[in-house]
């Protein structure tokens, strides 16, 4: 049977992995290869790398990323700069499986179909930042949350499992960092929307928190940020792993 | 003849993480797309993700296709694996392009059945259930565990003898496939930790008789 997948999603700055607090810097965490020998031993399910230091139209940081990829035993994801086909295919040769991207969901020159196309609907995910409004909408922001999408979340979702996309990611920017718990209702929402694996990020406060989420969608993808990294009431830094 | 593990490198993907596999196991290999390494090797792993005719166009490029077309008839006493896309490959065609493949398994690569609330892509951890109970390449693999999956398309054997192993997702579909010394895995072996460890020393420790 398949199973729901675990996932660390690290936040590189630099060469640096920090963890953030709705989407505010909380704390460095330290060097990003240290961090992955230790999920190596953890035998992770998958690995998600989202780079928060990369300006817009800027490529990614291959080098770090292929230092990375070299040393890494566990299935890779990776997000920020994918704004080009040749950037999407070269992570993949460097041995990404799969390719995050966010703002150039929105470019409307067949870059999501051309992706899709070349890499194959499997390594190419879709990840959306999202936050409710005081009206209770859901809305999309890019740029690390600075900049509000004016386009309607669930449309958007649809649009883009028309072109072809593998996975859809939604991370919750109002629940980064406080483990109380993931939005079950948006999670029952996208799962009833789409045909396509779904990943969920943000809120993730224990065991439970990941029952709950794999009792309603499962399987599916849970990333796990502050609980993978952080042990006891001051948060020291201690790499960890669970599963439910 | 050297006992040696050629690791066929046509830029698809998913090389280093084989590379520290054999290098943990110890296994004398060499990285390349040479074809006069393929015939200095005894045992060719071919990895690849993305897309079948891309990867039938790489293969072209490094005039691998003939060579590798003619398997059975040139290389008797060698073993070849084909991981994800270099395990479709080894098929007739595919519903994913318009190209043919090497034709060494016959089988035919088709897009997974939409069923009920599966979603597709297969993507995660599966577990496998051996059909073939004689097959040393599966020795000490723990079933349940399985491996890690990730594609769209299938491998439909035309040969049912030809499925060693299975994975369910809402029905049986092949997660191992051999004809001779050729064999296919739909997982990826590279990114399945302990399984995917044994089960690339056994494959390297693969000889005729």
């Amino acid at each position: 049977m398949l199973r729901s997948r675990f996932i660390p999603v690290l936040l590189l700055q630099g060469s640096g992995l920090i963890k953030t607090k709705q989407f505010k810097k909380y704390k460095y965490l330290g060097d990003i290869i240290n961090v992955l020998k230790i999920f190596n031993e953890k035998k992770v399910d998958e690995l998600c790398i989202f780079d928060l230091s990369i300006e817009p139209n800027k490529d990614p940081n291959f080098k770090l990323l292929e230092n990375v990829a070299r040393q890494a035993n566990m299935p890779l994801c990776y997000g920020g700069g994918v704004t080009s086909l040749d950037n999407a295919k070269r992570l993949v040769s460097l041995g990404y499986e799969k390719v995050s991207i966010s703002r150039a969901s929105f470019s409307d020159d067949g870059f999501i179909e051309e992706v899709t196309s070349v890499l194959g609907a499997q390594s190419v995910v879709i990840t959306l930042d999202v936050r409710k409004s005081i009206f209770g909408k859901y809305q999309i922001y890019t740029d690390r949350g600075k900049k509000r999408m004016n386009v309607d979340l669930f449309k958007h979702i649809e649009d883009l499992c028309n072109k072809g996309i593998g996975e859809i990611c939604i991370n919750n920017i109002d629940r980064d960092g406080m483990r109380n718990g993931y939005d079950l209702n948006l999670a029952k929402k996208i799962n009833n929307l789409v045909n396509i694996p779904q990943t969920y990020v943000g809120g993730c406060g224990g065991e439970k928190d990941l029952i709950d989420l794999v009792n309603l969608v499962g399987p599916v993808g849970a990333g796990v940020g502050s609980k993978y990294v952080f042990k006891g009431e001051f948060d020291a830094v201690l790499i960890n792993y669970f599963k439910a | 003849m050297s006992y040696k593990v050629l690791l066929l490198d046509i830029d698809a993907g998913n090389v280093f993480a084989i590379e520290n596999i054999l290098k943990k196991l110890n296994i004398d290999f060499i990285k390349s797309s040479h074809l006069h390494d393929l015939e200095d090797s005894n045992n060719i792993i071919l990895p690849g993700v993305g897309d079948f005719e891309e990867f039938m166009s790489r293969l072209n490029t490094a005039n691998l296709i003939d060579p590798l077309r003619n398997f059975h008839e040139l290389y008797p006493e060698k073993f070849l694996l084909g991981i994800c896309i270099g395990m479709q490959i080894l098929g007739n065609k595919s519903e994913e392009g318009i190209g043919s493949g090497l034709g060494l398994i016959p089988g035919i690569v088709k897009k997974i059945e939409k069923q009920n609330n599966l979603k597709i892509p297969h993507m995660g951890w599966n577990s496998i259930n051996k059909i073939n109970n004689d097959l040393s390449i599966l020795d000490g693999i723990d079933q349940k565990n399985g491996f890690y999956f990730l594609h769209s398309y299938y491998f439909d054997c035309n040969e049912s003898d030809s499925c060693v192993a299975n994975f369910h997702y809402g029905k049986e579909y092949p997660a191992l496939i051999r004809k001779k010394n050729v064999f296919g895995v739909q997982g990826h072996p590279e990114k399945s930790h302990d399984n995917g460890i044994r089960f690339l020393h056994n494959f390297c420790n693969l000889r005729n008789a």
